[in-house]
């Protein structure tokens, strides 16, 4: 299944040149690699995954692509809550992937028309959107589709992409309305970037790293409904010995090689992206009223679109997309437990932020702000982290030799601003460990134990869902005395595999994808 | 699900047509830009004085400045003596490393709020990350020398050696909560001893493409009390009479005093007398071919505000060099960074056209809908109608565009997103463009490489 590498020149390049010939078998590479990082579609063992035809805009042998189909819905959020005495969930806005991102000829939903999507997926919003994991090399599309309102038939609204981020990008695939174009109800449009290796011309670096989407169509209103993600490029080096053709054993590392001697080697990776929800410009929307945007005063703080203690619900994936290997959990159709019932209610908030690792390893967090805020995030009682690149650039200077990376307890983070950091996880300590009861769940014979740290804002009044910290509000994972909301998530230290049969556990398993949780959560058949 | 944007964009047509005249204008005697000087910075040098000193004088001045949505707001600044109207922000002031700078700040009588002094009894400048700053003349206030209203003709002369290159600010330094709030501040750019080229010694870029982008933020409600008091005939204390800072709601974002997309209407533009500096940052892009070496584009920011604001370009990522004129070890590339009150930074910026955009339409590998598939947003545009650089298309009939040469425009903004609006309309705000035009060509006539003819 190891793809070939991509010619050393653009193929834009090459037709300039008149090399037309055999490009569409050379660049195929990818084609047999799916985009989202859902707990199928990312990187497992061999490239496991599905093309995405789409084949009006896009050609599928050429260029990988994904769908992102626009619309509205709502989420869930502390005393906003779909189920309840008084159901209030917040109207929001969203890309979403397709659930079932097989080829069409099997049944998958990837090259049907806009038109044949509505019925299954208008008002089904997902936000945060989905994280999608591309590789250094590849020329890619994203094809949005604009569904429209279920909620606001009367909106016309366009939507659109941006590539946060992306060097050298062009104007047409920018995104923005008023230089560009953006997507009409019930069309669509591919937005193309070649992610680019740094020995192509005209490059200094590659294009590994942390970045953004999100929709710049009346971009304060769309962006806070929740029309963004987080996207990174895994570096060439991770697939490729220095020849870029050879291949290698997978080695996850952020970036590629570097004379400054930058480690960015990681075992587990989780990407996180922080927001704030003022609700009152959702009420409105969703009431037909105005709201004027320099009035913009949140009173929830998220972590990938939900609030402590929704962050560490599980990993939500649809079963199409159930990938071979991995822990997986049924969503039940009717919730009986109160963990079921707070797991019901994260159906359109799939995006996990609980970090589950193995004492002694390198982790990964590729943390993104895309709220209006600065945010201050603290890692308590793990220790420290190494921030080894800002935005999408590895910490090593102009020449690329230099080792500006840099040691901290906390990452500040700007709006529109990302951060790679890595922490290694301390000594796991079975005195003080709780028991998972995620896994006991999923099999009577999973005993598995971990201790429990934070990840969480330093401002105290984030710490809050809408003023509030009772656990009591509606279906919640939080514990009785829990005293904290907001932005909060939280790390479960496992021992090491060896370690785990003596301490009677099941050891936690290798991580396939980008913010993997054991178990992972299965939307069932027929629930969108 | 805002109202179209047609009536506000018409406003920028007539700009851009006007920045276009002007840079034709210029065309004989100014450098081979494409931007024609029109909205890069614009310096004032000083004169000379005793002791060889590079001399300012300037007046603290009350008047108005105007928003796209049509509001106007009493603020104070900043004006060169004897200037016809206040300018917001203050006078840029540029100075060599090493040059003795003398500043002389007087307080006119005040008048109408059209074009006199401020009406406080005391006012001042201060000169943050200078040393050695001197001052003599007027009375002995918390942090400087002040001009005191009360002794007619009261001067405060301010010295320093400007002793280490990069950008900075100058801001009063008397109730600092008002005043500078209220816009009493300004841009100050010292230049290295390795000369105008370079931002600091061994850094250097195109002196063509150098940009200089002040951020502040507006309530105007806190103006307008200032502002009805004045006129109530109040000065002093009297006329801070409910201003309570504590209040502060911000309702407008500026560069260089304008909000969008008044920022990139050119230098000097008529209809904002009050308002002289753009702040459209506009290039050419890098020549594939590597036949002519472009440097990159030099882009200084400085935040006059009270609040951090988080700086976003498209197009590509910026190259940091230095942060409050002390230039870091290495770059630091970003595509954001988040510019504290108070802070600088100088940054470079190129776009290079690495994926082979420009002219020849060759294939990109996915399908563009058809123009009249796709949504513009208010019937203008500053998309050419073509995915390559410098072609333009035939728009739909209702659609007008704003581009000449098939150029790229690539906003550049704050992301926190509630600070590109006019008080409740988008697109506006704290936003610039960043344009970016075809790589220069040699023209033979000129003997020297210029901007595609189309494009200037």
């Amino acid at each position: 299944m190891m793809s070939e590498p991509k010619s050393q020149y653009g193929r834009r390049s090459f037709l300039r040149n008149g090399a037309i010939a055999s490009l569409a078998a050379g660049s195929g590479v990818a084609a047999g690699r799916g985009l989202i990082s859902s707990a199928a579609a990312a990187g497992g063992p061999g490239f496991l995954g599905q093309a995405t035809p789409l084949v009006d805009v896009v050609d599928p042998l050429v260029i990988p692509s994904i769908r992102l189909m626009t619309t509205d819905g709502h989420i869930s959020a502390p005393g906003r809550r779909f189920s309840g005495p008084q159901p209030h969930p917040i109207y929001s806005f969203g890309f979403r992937d397709v659930d079932d991102q097989r080829l069409h000829a099997a049944g998958g939903e990837l090259n049907k028309n806009p038109g044949d999507l509505v019925t299954k997926y208008r008002g089904k919003v997902i936000a945060t959107s989905p994280t999608i994991v591309v590789l250094e090399g590849e020329e890619m599309a994203i094809v949005l589709t604009n569904l429209g309102f279920e909620g606001r038939p009367d909106l016309d609204d366009g939507h659109s992409l941006h590539w946060h981020g992306f060097r050298n990008a062009t104007a047409v695939f920018d995104g923005v309305p008023e230089t560009s174009v953006a997507v009409p109800p019930g069309r669509d449009l591919p937005y193309f970037y070649d992610l680019k290796t740094a020995d192509e011309p005209g490059q200094t670096v590659g294009s590994a790293g942390t970045y953004m989407y999100h929709c710049h169509f009346e971009d304060v209103e769309h962006v806070q409904m929740g029309m963004t993600g987080v996207i990174f490029v895994e570096p060439r080096d991770m697939y490729f010995l220095p020849d870029g053709i050879t291949p290698k054993p997978r080695v996850k590392i952020a970036y590629n090689d570097n004379s400054a001697g930058v480690d960015s080697s990681f075992a587990r990776e989780f990407a996180i992206l922080t927001n704030e929800i003022d609700p009152a410009p959702h009420d409105n929307l969703e009431a037909l009223q105005e709201f004027v945007w320099s009035d913009y005063n949140p009173k929830y703080w998220t972590l990938n679109g939900r609030c402590y203690p929704d962050t560490v619900i599980p990993q939500i994936t649809p079963i199409e997309q159930k990938a071979p290997v991995g822990e997986f959990l049924d969503m039940p159709l009717v919730p009986v437990t109160d963990d079921e019932k707070a797991e019901a209610e994260m159906y359109y908030q799939r995006n996990s932020s609980l970090i589950q690792v193995r004492e002694g390893e390198r982790v990964l967090l590729r943390l993104a702000n895309l709220g209006y805020e600065i945010h201050s995030l603290d890692l308590v009682g793990v220790g420290e982290m190494r921030v080894i690149a800002h935005d999408a650039s590895l910490l090593i200077g102009k020449a690329g030799d230099n080792d500006l990376t840099y040691t901290s307890r906390r990452i500040e983070l700007g709006p529109g601003e990302a951060r790679d950091a890595i922490f290694t996880v301390p000594a796991y300590d079975d005195l003080n460990a709780e028991v998972d009861t995620l896994a006991a769940r999923m099999s009577p014979a999973k005993a598995r134990k971990f201790n429990r740290y934070l990840l969480k804002s330093r401002a105290g009044d984030r710490l809050h869902n809408n003023g509030e910290v009772d656990p009591d509000d509606g279906p919640s994972y939080a514990k009785v005395s829990d005293t904290h909301g907001g932005m909060v998530t939280e790390i479960w230290v496992y021992p090491t595999l060896l370690d785990a049969p003596g301490l009677g556990q099941d050891g936690l398993p290798d991580q396939d994808s980008v913010n993997e949780t054991f178990p992972t959560l299965v939307v069932p058949v027929g629930q969108v | 699900m805002k109202l179209p944007i047609r009536s506000k964009l018409a406003g920028i047509l007539s700009v851009a047509v006007m920045a276009g005249g002007l840079a034709a204008g210029l065309s004989s005697g100014a450098p081979a830009s494409a931007n024609g000087g029109n909205s890069t910075i614009r310096c004032e040098t000083g004169g000379v004085g005793t002791g060889g000193a590079v001399e300012f004088n300037l007046e603290a001045r009350d008047g108005y400045i105007s928003f796209p949505d049509g509001n106007t707001v009493y603020t104070w600044s900043y004006a060169l003596a004897g200037a016809p109207y206040l300018q917001f922000p203050g006078p840029t002031l540029c100075v060599d490393e090493g040059d003795l700078v003398r500043v002389n700040l007087t307080n006119p009588p005040h008048g109408d709020n059209l074009s006199g002094g401020i009406p406080a009894d005391f006012t001042s400048i201060l000169f943050p990350g200078q040393t050695g700053v001197t001052a003599t003349g007027g009375t002995a206030g918390l942090l400087t020398q002040e001009v005191d209203a009360g002794v007619p003709g009261d001067m405060v002369t301010y010295e320093f050696t400007a002793s280490a290159p990069g950008t900075y600010l100058y801001e009063s330094g008397t109730d600092q909560a008002v005043q500078v709030q209220m816009g009493l501040f300004g841009g100050l750019v010292v230049y290295p001893s390795a000369g105008r080229g370079f931002v600091y010694d061994g850094v250097n870029f195109d002196t063509e493409n150098e940009f200089l982008l002040i951020f502040h933020e507006i309530d105007p409600g806190l103006h307008v009390g200032i502002e009805l008091n004045s006129l109530a005939g109040l000065t002093g204390d009297a006329v801070l009479d409910g201003y309570d800072p504590v209040s502060r709601h911000n309702r407008y974002w500026t560069i260089n005093g304008r909000s969008f997309p008044d920022v990139i209407a050119p230098n000097d533009t008529p209809v904002l007398p009050t308002q002289p500096y753009g702040g459209l940052v506009q290039i050419n892009a890098g020549d594939p071919d590597g036949a002519y070496i472009q440097l990159p584009a030099l882009v200084r920011y400085a935040n006059a505000g009270l609040d951090n604001h988080p700086f976003h370009p498209h197009g590509n990522s910026l190259r940091i060099i230095a942060q409050d004129a002390r230039p870091f070890p290495d770059e630091i590339e970003a595509y954001t960074e988040t510019v504290a009150a108070g802070q600088t930074y100088d940054l470079l910026a190129e776009w290079n056209d690495v994926e082979a955009w420009q002219g020849t339409g060759a294939p990109i590998g996915v399908t563009l809908p058809a123009l009249n598939n796709t949504m513009f947003k208010g019937g203008v545009t500053f998309y050419s109608g073509d995915a390559d650089l410098g072609q333009q298309q035939q728009l739909p009939l209702d659609v007008t565009t704003f581009t000449t040469c098939g150029e790229y425009y690539f906003p550049w903004h704050s992301h926190a997103l509630q600070e590109i609006q006019n008080f409740d309309e988008g697109f506006g705000g704290m936003l610039t463009l960043w344009r970016v035009d075809p790589p220069k060509e040699f023209d033979a006539d000129a003997g020297q490489w210029l901007s595609p003819t189309a494009c200037r």
